[in-house]
């Protein structure tokens, strides 16, 4: 405030308190009744809101504390649709190191001979599609049902057949030990995966983790015409001496149940997915001007239900009263 | 004409108008407007209960104690702050109450020239919540507190000279002044501006970090029960992270036997 301000303004204050006015017993009477009707009016509107309050179950739920956060299912929700709408279907599933093993005795009276076919897939690369998630939050949980397919995918397996003939079968057509490079396409298949989200309070904040059961899926893969053009060439040239061996083993209908019919069962790894922290929560400490305080906080309550995720905690600012003089 | 005249002017208008209230029709009318503005707050909650938008379905709600908020505007008590070049205000208490949707908030200290200040003028200072944000460097809840009016309870040597009139006036044209002398309030509750989906680098898994970004708005701030509440609304953004594809590698290491594995 300039200084001739000022003194204008104390001036003009001077000024304004030498005409104050002295009420009329009237206007004292007129002051007191409106000051009572407002009154009234409020004690009638506090009634009402506090019929109206314990007549709601959401007011009488919220959970006690200092600090109360909810967190709506309806963002949870969201949040876990766009994670799969954004992410999911740009997810290229690798594998490779899984094997398909077989072994069998073949006996014509007498064991004739053992065989073993292995399958080594070496690379299998697959997209991945997902469907809309189904998520149902209560009962102090949050279920997860998770819709994904794998719409196509093109892999590399090599085969490997051993014959170890016994007695007149060993004789004959003595072992046979065939390796074999394949290549095949990923059978599309859908598949559901069933978990829950747990929340657990990490410091601060609530953190969400995945918990899912130990999760497989079985894919299939269908040999490509050329692999198995491949393989009868190879088994046709062992026929003149071993028809009889290959045609008991039959050796195509075994892989084709092992590939397509059975197929390979690849553990997917949810559970290696790290917790994620909530957007909502309570700060170790706190600014105040050029001060830090630090917040104690005690968790009061975790709960889920339907419509939000609560969390309240008792809070206190450490070492409040130690004050120093400031700006 | 210059300000300063008119100002003058104005002083003398008011005289010759004889207006100046008198101390007991000021509190008459501090009081009216302190039971209108807590009925229509009620009246307001009320509303809101009715319409079902009181504790909103949809929304992040933040709910922070008044022993919570009152604790931490009074950690930064006392507060020296200069007002304009020649006046310095001090802030020395301060209550908090969060009812009746508005809230109250009374803080009471002294002004003086900054050349005098032994010469005290003594003030008291109305007012309630003002906007909340959150603050885009530490993501923490900043409530503001908005000044309604200022109540001059002693003005030193000018006491008997003044009267109830002159002080009013006085505190009228200090109220800018002294609002910017409040500071804001820094709440311990964080609101992240994104969600990140940390990134797993595991043998035979591997997964880049996402990060969910979210749009926060603060809708509506009330004072009920004794608390601050605060209702924000949180927009989902695009997924960012792993753009040129996620690649989720299963890797299982060999066994020496097996069955189908």
């Amino acid at each position: 405030m300039a200084r001739r301000e000022l003194l204008v303004a104390v001036l003009a204050a001077l000024l304004a308190a030498g005409c104050s006015r002295t009420p009329s017993p009237e206007e004292r009477r007129g002051w007191n009744l409106e000051i009572e009707r407002l009154e009234a009016e409020q004690d009638s509107l506090r009634a009402r809101a506090a019929v109206l309050i314990a007549a709601d179950p959401r007011i009488q739920r919220l959970p006690q504390g200092d600090v109360v956060v909810a967190v709506p299912t309806a963002f949870i929700r969201n949040v876990i649709d766009r994670l799969f709408r954004d992410v999911a279907n740009r997810i290229t599933l690798r594998l490779s190191g899984i094997k398909a093993h077989v072994e069998k005795k073949v006996k014509k009276v007498v064991t004739i001979g053992e065989f073993t076919v292995d399958v080594n897939i070496d690379k299998v690369v697959g997209k991945i599609g997902p469907k809309p998630p189904r998520i149902a939050f209560g009962g102090d949980s949050i279920s997860l049902k998770l819709p994904i397919a794998i719409k196509e995918g093109r892999g590399e397996a090599t085969i490997h057949f051993v014959w170890d003939g016994k007695h007149a079968a060993g004789l004959a057509c003595g072992d046979l030990d065939i390796t074999q490079k394949v290549t095949g396409n990923v059978i599309p298949a859908s598949y559901l995966v069933t978990g829950r989200i747990d929340l657990r309070i990490k410091g601060r904040r609530v953190v969400a983790a995945l918990v899912f059961p130990e999760t497989k899926l079985r894919i299939k893969v269908k040999p490509s015409k050329e692999s198995w053009a491949a393989i009868d060439s190879i088994l046709d040239e062992q026929k003149h001496v071993c028809g009889w061996v290959l045609d008991k083993v039959n050796v195509p209908s075994l892989l084709e149940n092992l590939t397509e019919t059975k197929g390979f069962n690849v553990r997917l790894p949810i559970d290696k997915l790290k917790p994620v922290i909530l957007p909502a929560g309570i700060r170790d400490s706190v600014q105040v001007g050029e001060r830090s305080f630090a917040i104690d906080a005690q968790t009061k309550s975790l709960r889920i239900d339907p419509d939000a995720i609560w969390y309240s905690a008792a809070v206190k600012l450490e070492g409040v009263g130690a004050k120093s003089p400031r700006e | 004409m210059t300000r300063t005249w008119l100002i003058a002017l104005v002083g003398l208008a008011a005289l010759l108008a004889g207006c100046a209230p008198s101390d007991d029709e000021l509190d008459y009318l501090a009081q009216k407007a302190l039971l209108e503005r807590q009925n229509q707050g009620i009246r307001e909650l009320i509303q809101e209960e009715e319409r079902g938008s009181l504790v909103p379905r949809d929304r992040f709600l933040i709910g922070i104690d008044e022993t919570v908020v009152g604790d931490l505007f009074r950690s930064q008590l006392p507060i020296e702050k200069p007002v304009g070049k020649r006046i310095a205000v001090h802030l020395e208490h301060a209550t908090v109450s969060l009812r009746d949707k508005f809230g109250i908030i009374v803080i009471e200290g002294y002004a003086n020239r900054l050349k005098t200040p032994d010469r005290k003028v003594r003030i008291r200072i109305h007012g309630g919540l003002g906007a909340v944000s959150v603050d885009p460097k530490t993501d923490l809840l900043h409530v503001k507190i908005s000044i309604d009016r200022i109540e001059i309870l002693e003005a030193g040597l000018l006491e008997g000279a003044l009267g109830s009139g002159g002080k009013a006036l006085l505190a009228r044209k200090g109220l800018p002044r002294i609002q910017e002398a409040i500071p804001e309030l820094e709440v311990p509750v964080v609101l992240g501006r994104s969600i990140h989906v940390p990134a797993v680098q595991e043998e035979g898994f591997q997964l880049d970090s996402l990060v969910v970004p979210l749009d926060l708005s603060v809708e509506r701030v009330i004072a009920g029960g004794g608390k601050l509440w605060v209702t924000l609304d949180a927009k989902v953004g695009k997924v960012t992270g792993g753009e040129e594809g996620i690649g989720v590698k299963v890797q299982t290491k060999p066994k020496k036997k097996a069955g189908a594995s």
